[in-house]
């Protein structure tokens, strides 16, 4: 079952060690066949113990499956003498085992340090020891290596690489690079997003796509920083359980937060998947380091197939509103299924042991895709809302013009009917007055009865009527002294011509704010008809106008010095009936005093509040 | 003409009417009046431009309807190029839109149609002794448009100072505008009748000045004028 090659740094070393065209040359040796006693001597086993040739790299989970075990290998190498002057290093692409010590030429020179790190344990940091000069000789060099390790976890032997000066030095960055470095960008990159995702939803609680990314993210970002971080180092106990716990305690809200964005509220699949990371992580601190190999493969596997599920259900969702950040969360998920694909892999033992680990890389890619997917849903809904907004501004004003514009015609409409209902009043009074008039001139005429001063008077009357009706509509704003003066200025003629005496006292009056132009003609008609009356008829010396506020009246007086006549021997009048008629429509009403020889007061009373 | 012998000068009249009818009334009006002397009618604005483009009577009448030049036309440019020609506007109505519309045109007053025939004399008499006499209505209307609120409180350029209203002017229109003759007026403020046609008249070029300021301010806020 075993696939060669794979996607490991093999491929690198062996161009590194085919390039050389002879063995002196070389500046980067791999060597890949060793020699193998399972001892657990604590100096390198005699040439008689029981060697036993294998090739490099040594995967004990697939060698020698079992409890931790101890073992010696033992591997060589030819050195020139001018070689043999510069110190080396010794390279591993996998710092694989608990614990490991290097014997060059017999002394022991060096181990494996700082394996107490289980972030680093779980992503494989490479290994690199530099071998002084003094510890290499001319011709054959030997390099024992005892390695104690657990089959369990997929610990062993890589190739082993003796690079010449600091030949080494690439090769070892490059993969720490890889393996470590940047699992501190990404860490710290989760950091940052996930601390800005749970601001944002600070602010936004309803959005929980905002929260299950920031439990993502911090998830991560917490769970690997402590392991990752050389000062802390936790006592041996906690390594197997925090190592699951680094691996994957994100897995679960990760999942979650996928299916919320694929649309997903699925309570018992989310309950589940708690479930299993929980169950996972119960079983992590209770199964001993030696025995976690298989809750690791059947995480690992039944993360993959969520990982496959939930990249089909993503696909199956959202048809016919998919969007760039659809595309960009199905490529993340892609990729993150071939990656952990490819882990599995490793771990199965089915690709070369050498192999780099680059599961963890998933985490950004699909953090990154749905990050840009909430931006992106984020600005859709604020363009939503925009649109919405403009749109509802848009009705709202439309509304506003309709209203308005039922508004004016209303008014409008109002206007117009009160416009025809004065002009319909001014009309029958026309009709009334000056079309009767005009009717009985003409009649008088035909007859030939009137003379024709008396033609000519009736006429002026006539005339005068249809002015004061004109006179009416003109804009007085209620304002009565005008109405009084423009009566006055009517009969300006009449007035001088009849050499009477004529008073005008008239005050300063309120503003009768809401006259309307045929309550203006009546009164004006009242005034009118009073001074005629007193002008043509009562043979006075003097007349009077004035006005006085009375209370809540206001009086116009009308007086003159003249003949007067006897209220009970007059039979009233159509003229005298008018004018009741008139103060009437006016809400006031009007007083006509006469006594023989001494005058005529004729009072209109109009109520102050009723206008 | 014993009533010619007795003013110092006969007042000369032209009138411009193109109604026939109404031509032939008012001439014989004003020539039934020994102090008028009809110099000059006009049935057409056209023939009144032409005929009064040198020189001008005392008074003329001009009707508001005429059928080629409108009589406001006939009134402006009369009043522009002889100011000591008192111009009368004919309307059958003395209404107020017709008649501000004359004074603002320089007119100095109105003449009814249809006035009885002595009231023609008083009309002329009055317009040569300081303009016709306002109605109230209008009297209202020059001091509500010269005394536009808010134009008060902002402090008055030279040109707003001309045609804005004293305090003397507004206490007279607002006598007239209640109905007040002229002499009740003056008695009431305590100054002389003469003294009221002269505020008057004062008046009156206020209101054709403002017109103007209000047409040039119309026409700067329309871009016209820069």
């Amino acid at each position: 079952m075993r696939i060669r090659g794979g996607l490991g740094a093999a491929g690198l070393v062996f161009a590194f060690a085919v390039n050389g065209a002879h063995a002196q040359d070389l500046v980067v040796r791999v060597l890949e066949h060793a020699e193998f006693v399972s001892s657990e001597a604590r100096v390198p086993p005699p040439d008689d113990a029981a060697w036993q040739p294998l090739k490099l790299p040594d995967n004990w989970y697939l060698s020698r499956p079992g409890d931790a075990q101890v073992g010696w290998y033992r591997l060589a190498f030819d050195l020139s003498p001018e070689q043999a002057r510069i110190p080396h290093s010794l390279y591993l692409p996998r710092n694989s085992a608990r614990r490991m010590d290097f014997y060059f030429n017999g002394n022991r020179h060096s181990g494996n340090v700082g394996y107490g790190d289980p972030g680093a344990r779980n992503w494989a940091p490479p290994l690199i020891n530099t071998v002084p000069a003094a510890s290499l000789k001319p011709g054959r060099n030997l390099l024992h290596i005892r390695v104690a390790a657990v089959p369990e976890i997929r610990q062993g032997l890589t190739r082993v690489m003796i690079a010449q000066g600091p030949s080494g030095r690439p090769l070892y960055e490059a993969r720490y690079a890889t393996q470590v470095t940047s699992l501190f960008m990404f860490g710290a990159a989760a950091l940052l997003a996930g601390l800005l995702a749970a601001a944002f939803w600070l602010r936004a609680r309803g959005e929980t796509t905002l929260l299950w990314f920031a439990i993502t993210a911090l998830a991560w970002a917490v769970a690997a920083f402590p392991w990752l971080h050389a000062a802390f180092t936790p006592p041996a106990f906690f390594h197997g359980p925090l190592a699951f716990t680094v691996r994957f305690a994100y897995a679960a809200p990760m999942l979650v937060l996928c299916l919320r964005v694929a649309g997903k509220h699925w309570r018992w699949t989310e309950a589940a998947l708690w479930a299993f990371t929980l169950a996972g992580l119960v079983l992590a601190w209770l199964i001993s380091e030696e025995r976690q190999g298989a809750v690791i493969t059947y995480w690992t596997v039944t993360y993959l197939a969520a990982l496959f599920a939930l990249l089909i259900v993503l696909i199956r969702s959202q048809q016919g509103r998919r969007r760039w950040a659809f595309w960009l969360l199905a490529a993340a998920l892609v990729l993150a299924v071939l990656l952990n694909a490819h882990d599995l892999a490793w771990w199965m033992g089915w690709i070369d042991y050498d192999s780099y680990q680059l599961a963890h890389f998933h985490i950004p890619l699909v953090l990154f895709a749905i990050g840009a997917t909430i931006i992106d849903r984020h600005f859709q809904a604020v363009a939503a809302v925009e649109k919405a907004k403009l749109e509802l501004e848009g009705r709202v004003a439309e509304k506003a013009r309709e209203i308005e514009a039922n508004y004016a015609r209303v008014e409008e409409a109002k206007r117009e009917k009160a416009l025809s209902r004065e002009r319909q009043r001014i009309m029958a009074d026309m009709h009334d007055g000056l079309g009767s008039s005009l009717v009985g001139l003409l009649g008088a005429v035909q007859s030939g009865k009137a003379t024709l001063p008396e033609v000519e008077q009736r006429l002026h009357d006539a005339l005068q009527e249809l002015r004061l009706a004109v006179d009416a509509l003109e804009p007085t704003d209620g304002d009565l002294g005008v109405i009084l003066g423009n009566v006055r200025h009517r009969m300006r003629a009449a007035i001088e011509s009849s050499g009477v005496r004529f008073h005008w006292r008239v005050g300063d009056l309120p503003q009768f704010s809401s006259l309307t132009p045929r309550a203006v003609l009546d009164i004006e008609r009242i005034v009118l008809e009073a001074l005629t009356n007193s002008l043509r008829h009562a043979r006075a010396r003097g007349v009077t106008v004035s006005t006085e506020l009375n209370g809540a009246w206001l009086q116009i007086g009308v007086s003159d010095d003249g003949v007067g006549f006897d209220e009970t021997k007059i039979t009233p009048g159509r003229g005298l009936e008018n004018l009741r008629q008139r103060a009437r429509g006016l809400g006031g009403t009007i007083e006509i005093r006469s006594y023989l020889s001494v005058g005529t007061n004729v009072t209109l009373r109009l109520p102050l509040a009723g206008h | 003409m014993a009533a010619a012998s007795e003013t110092a000068r006969v007042t000369t009249v032209a009138l411009v009417e193109d109604d026939r009818d109404t031509r032939a009334r008012l001439a014989s009006s004003i020539r039934a009046q020994a102090s008028l002397e009809l110099v000059a009618e006009y049935a057409t604005g056209t023939e009144a431009l032409a005929g009064l483009d040198s020189r001008a009577p005392d008074v003329l009448l001009v009707d508001l309807g005429l059928p080629d030049v409108s009589g406001l036309d006939v009134a402006r440019f009369v009043a522009g190029r002889h100011p000591d020609c008192d111009i009368l506007v004919i309307s059958i109505f003395g209404d107020e839109a017709n008649v501000l519309a004359a004074l603002e045109a320089g007119a100095r007053g109105y003449l009814l149609k249809g006035s009885l025939q002595h009231d023609i004399a008083f009309d002329i008499q009055d317009i040569r002794n300081g303009g016709s006499p306002l109605s109230p209505v209008i009297a209202r209307q020059v001091l509500k448009r010269l005394q536009a609120p808010g134009r008060d409180s902002l402090p008055k350029t030279g040109a707003e100072e001309e045609n804005t209203l004293t305090a003397r002017e507004c206490e007279i229109l607002n006598a007239i505008s209640r109905g007040f003759s002229y002499a009740e007026t003056a008695q009431m403020l305590n100054i002389s009748v003469g003294t009221v046609h002269t505020f008057l008249k004062r008046v009156y070029r206020k209101l054709a000045v403002h017109s103007k300021t209000e047409a040039v301010f119309e026409a700067s806020r329309l871009g016209l004028i820069r």
